[in-house]
């Protein structure tokens, strides 16, 4: 077996994760900016990881360093703002980006709302789950909370959503067919 | 043991979270008993699940990072040591400590344990194969008497023959329901009894009695579950008579609902853990069904035509197929960095992807034929001879008018950019080649159908490309509603001796039930009688149901093309129009009959789905393949010329002479050896409205002296062939190898055959060679 080079990898890697990792980056940081340069770093520590320590499990390895260094950068600005600025931010950031919402239908609005009524650390999970199509063990490894409680969220909050999907009247989550 | 409704294990396992023993017990805990609730429960869940995987989906991720930023990243490695600390490393640094370390090991071991789990079902699969030697096969009907050996056998035709072919398929009835025909037996049976080295005779499959082996009788179900109102596996929905199981294909596994009231237990991740044994000269041993159902898209097994012996099986017949999907779906797959799974590759076309420069018929047919010979790249032994068909062009003015009625599936799996947005710049490609006389019209289906667009004159493009931007996708699928709606609209408007054609586009997730789906293939067959034709455009990817696709065009009298992107979209859609939509020829059925005296065995490679008897070659009642304006269609046979030994070697025949030169059957003036002709090419076909068949007739001679693929175009189509083998891993690949692939190709890039072909298909060709270098990085991983 002869291995892709290094740079062949880091490319694959970029080219597959760059897009989805800066969506991520951006709503720890809530600025375009600095997410940017989040990720940049990320992959530049990519390129100094050993490649046998991150093959198999690249896109786990890839949200945790980029969460870790995110979470940094957000802690140390957070500093330096006024904390209700922050809570405004936050609250912004739940709402549908304005590009979505002009093609969003009824059903996708809800499911919105219904994120948004989760707590941030549900949210990061969830969105880590039926985004980013990660396992509980791979969540587990981003966000360093242990299997069983990755689990506990993503079930608490699965039935939260449910419910305000399902109370809604009107929106079918998915037309059932008759019966023949 | 009943599941509660709120069992949390249901979540998980919806999620794909649960480890193989976990699905195994919540699989045996649902199949008995009463568990209705759970099974809602779970089709709820499912449905959820998805609906929020797509609204979170919708989430743009479109911000890049800058241009320098990237550059940083990807220099990384020229850039020297002491350099990289100029390379912009933010202020934070060294707030934090990097983690590589921490990432488990556990995670490792278990990612590696699932890839070997994967490679283990397979090649298990091949190892049983190997192990249970070739049976004889008493129960096909083949024409010529087939030997009992490995090179002896034709695609075998089944005793209930329809379309179907390729030995080991020949109990499966490939498309919307898959028929299987046999006993079936649960994993550790068949291991045990492939270990055991045991066979079945195909006809003594009934009576057999090892280890209590299942019967599974007419009995829906889906990806390896029972579902609808009878019981489940190990419920009371086994035993009795019938030896038939009917299995739906999977359509929508991902989505959780099959059919009317169905919940499907499987999903991506699970393997389908049911085997059945198959008899046939190549298939022969125990198949684990998910070889079929791979992942979330569905292929129909391939199994290659074997070589067959000229003494024991003189003529090899077949149907045209002129559908090049297969070859935008592997693309797809390359580009995307990923191999596809073999059944995805249907080398003939692969090889009808191109065009090749045949002179234009000039004759008083509409079709003419062309063949060439030469040595076979990846089996020096061997030849390889093309025969190719080339249909006439019509020129623009002189086509006939179009009445087409597009049916889109704008469910919401259709949303994504590389469907339905795609499926519109593609009709508005299409509308730009249409003028006076033409009618378009619009039946949308999702949940519920509806006309978008009635039947409308094409002059009238204002109209139509408001109709075509007024479409949006949402809700669940509901296909076989559509398609009457669509077929009423083209009987209304229909043009006496015009285009009449329905064009089905979509990403195959028919949620119709089994039997819809026997009902809609039966209507579309009838329809074709109408002369309403049907067209299936494939889109997008991870869901595509390919065998259903191509079965349905198959049934229409159509083709059936894939479009991964607005290039493809443009080939099949405008530029391709008249070939696709202008049936030239229909039912060409070709036979070739192989000369004794200069072949000793031959293989046709592809074609595995459209194999017929030899009978069937002059039956007109037999459908085929169609070819419209323009188009060519490419068939390669390897042949192992008289004197090369045959492996696995095989003993002389007692009581035929060989060459046995008079025991042709057919050939028009039998027992003149014809020294020198290598074969002869025989060709069928009807005029489009017509009924009775036409026959032309071109016999081949050996090739002189030829130490190399000379012709540009036999080259070219042999990287072709040699590209699917190889992805295929084919037991025929011989020598051949990516490097092959690629070697023969730029050769035939080099030719003067290359300068004749029109710069699109110069561009075609090119680009293949690109393809074979990414699948040749990616099998070196």
């Amino acid at each position: 077996m002869t291995e892709v080079s290094k740079a062949a990898w880091v490319r694959d890697a970029l080219d597959c994760h760059e897009r989805s990792l800066l969506r991520y980056a951006r709503r720890i940081t809530r600025n375009a900016e600095t997410a940017r340069d989040v990720v940049q770093d990320t992959f530049l520590r990519l390129c100094a990881a050993d490649r046998g320590q991150v093959d198999g499990h690249l896109a786990p390895w890839l949200y945790r360093v980029c969460r870790n260094r995110a979470l940094d950068v957000a802690r140390k600005e957070a500093r330096m703002e006024s904390m209700t600025e922050a809570l405004a931010e936050t609250q912004a950031s739940l709402e549908p980006p304005p590009s979505a919402a002009a093609a969003m239908r009824e059903t996708e609005g809800l499911v919105w709302r219904a994120i948004g009524g989760l707590r941030e650390d549900q949210q990061e999970v969830f969105r880590l789950k039926f985004q980013e199509q990660l396992s509980y063990k791979e969540i587990s490894e981003v966000t360093g909370a242990n299997v069983n409680h990755v689990r506990y969220l993503i079930h608490t909050s699965l039935k939260q959503v449910r419910a305000v999907l399902e109370v809604s009247p009107g929106v079918p989550l998915r037309a059932q067919r008759s019966e023949p | 043991m009943m599941l509660k409704k709120d069992d949390p294990l249901l979540v998980d396992y919806v999620l794909g979270e649960l480890d193989q023993a976990e699905v195994d017990r919540i699989f045996a805990a649902l199949s008995e008993g009463d568990n209705g609730d759970a099974l809602a429960e779970i089709a709820a869940l499912r449905g959820t699940v998805d609906t929020l995987r797509q609204a979170l989906a919708e989430e743009p991720a479109t911000e890049c990072l800058a241009e320098e930023q990237r550059d940083a990243v990807l220099r990384w490695e020229e850039v020297g040591e002491d350099q990289r600390e100029d390379a912009r490393i933010p202020w934070w640094k060294g707030l934090w400590t990097y983690p590589v370390q921490l990432i488990t090991a556990a995670s490792v071991i278990a990612i590696v344990v699932f890839w070997v789990g994967g490679t283990i079902s397979r090649s298990l699969d091949r190892h049983q194969q190997a192990e249970s030697a070739p049976q004889p096969t008493a129960s096909t009907a083949a024409d010529a008497q087939a030997e009992p050996l490995v090179v002896a056998a034709n695609p075998v035709v089944p005793a209930k023959p329809e379309r179907k072919a390729g030995s080991g398929l020949q109990n499966v009835e490939i498309g919307g329901s898959i028929r299987v025909h046999g006993n079936f037996y649960d994993e550790s049976q068949a291991s045990q009894l492939a270990a055991q080295g045991q066979q079945i005779a195909p006809d003594q499959a009934q009576v057999h009695t090892w280890a209590a082996p299942r019967e599974v009788n007419d009995l829906s179900f889906s990806y390896g579950f029972a579902t609808g109102g009878g019981g489940g596996f190990g419920g009371g929905g086994f035993g009795g008579g019938r030896d038939e199981l009917r299995m739906g294909v999977p359509r929508s596994f991902n989505t959780g609902i099959v059919g009317s009231s169905a919940v499907v237990l499987g999903d991506s991740t699970e393997p389908l853990r049911y085997w059945w044994y198959s008899p046939g000269p190549q298939g022969s041993g125990f198949q684990n069904l998910s070889t079929l159902l791979s992942s979330g898209e569905a292929y129909a097994s391939i199994v290659e035509n074997p070589f067959a012996r000229v003494t024991a099986m003189p003529l090899s017949t077949f149907g045209i197929d002129v559908d090049t999907a297969s070859y935008s779906n592997v693309r797809r797959f390359l580009q995307q960095g990923s191999l596809p799974p073999a059944d995805a590759v249907r080398i003939e076309e692969l090889i009808n992807y191109f065009a090749y420069a045949y002179p234009e018929p000039a004759g008083p047919h509409p079709v003419s034929v062309h063949a060439e010979s030469g040595t076979c790249p990846w089996a020096p032994d061997h030849l390889l001879a093309k025969i190719g068909l080339q249909a006439k062009d019509v020129p623009r003015d002189a086509r006939p008018a179009a009445n087409l009625v597009f049916l889109l599936d704008v469910s919401g799996s259709m949303k994504e950019p590389n469907k339905l947005p795609l499926v519109k710049e593609s009709m508005k490609a299409l509308l730009r080649e249409l003028d006076e006389g033409d009618r378009v019209a619009i039946v949308t289906y999702a949940s519920t159908s509806a006309v978008a667009l009635p039947s409308t004159p094409a002059p009238d493009s204002d109209r139509i490309l408001a109709a075509i931007e007024g479409l949006s996708a949402g809700g669940s699928t509901h296909g076989s509603a559509g398609i009457q709606d669509a077929y009423d609209i083209a009987q209304q408007h229909f043009i006496e001796d015009g285009v009449n054609r329905v064009i089905l586009a979509t990403d195959g997730d028919f949620n119709v039930g089994v039997t819809d789906l026997d009902d809609l293939v039966r209507m579309i067959e009838a329809k074709r009688q109408s002369n309403i034709f049907l067209t299936a455009l494939g889109f997008g990817m991870g869901n595509l149901k390919d065998a259903t696709l191509e079965q349905l065009a198959d049934k229409g009298n159509g083709n059936y093309a894939y479009i991964d992107d607005f290039g493809e979209a443009r080939k099949v859609l405008a530029d391709e129009l008249m070939g696709t939509l202008f049936t030239v020829a229909k039912d060409v059925k070709i036979q070739v009959e192989f000369n004794p005296a200069q072949v000793q065995a031959y293989r046709l490679i592809g074609y595995e789905n459209r194999a017929l008897v030899a009978r069937d070659f002059n039956d007109d009642r037999k459908d085929a393949g169609e070819i419209g304006a323009g188009h060519s269609v490419t068939a390669l046979y390897e042949i192992v010329p008289v004197g090369v030994p045959i492996e696995p070697g095989v003993d002389g025949l007692r009581y035929q002479s060989a060459p046995a030169a008079d025991a042709v059957g057919e050939a028009p003036d039998a027992g003149t050896p014809h020294g020198d002709e290598m074969m002869l090419v025989k060709l069928r076909y009807k005029l489009p409205d017509g009924d009775a068949s036409t026959k032309i007739e071109v016999p081949v001679e050996k090739p002189q002296d030829t130490p190399d693929l000379t012709p540009d175009d036999l080259r070219f189509a042999a990287a072709v062939a040699a590209f699917g083998l190889v992805l295929r891993d084919s037991q025929y690949k011989g020598s051949a190898d990516y490097d092959l692939v690629i070697e023969l190709a730029e050769g035939a890039l080099r030719g003067p055959g290359f300068k004749r072909l029109s710069p699109e298909n110069q561009q075609e060709r090119k680009a293949f060679v690109d393809l074979a270098v990414a699948a040749k990085t990616l099998s070196d991983r």
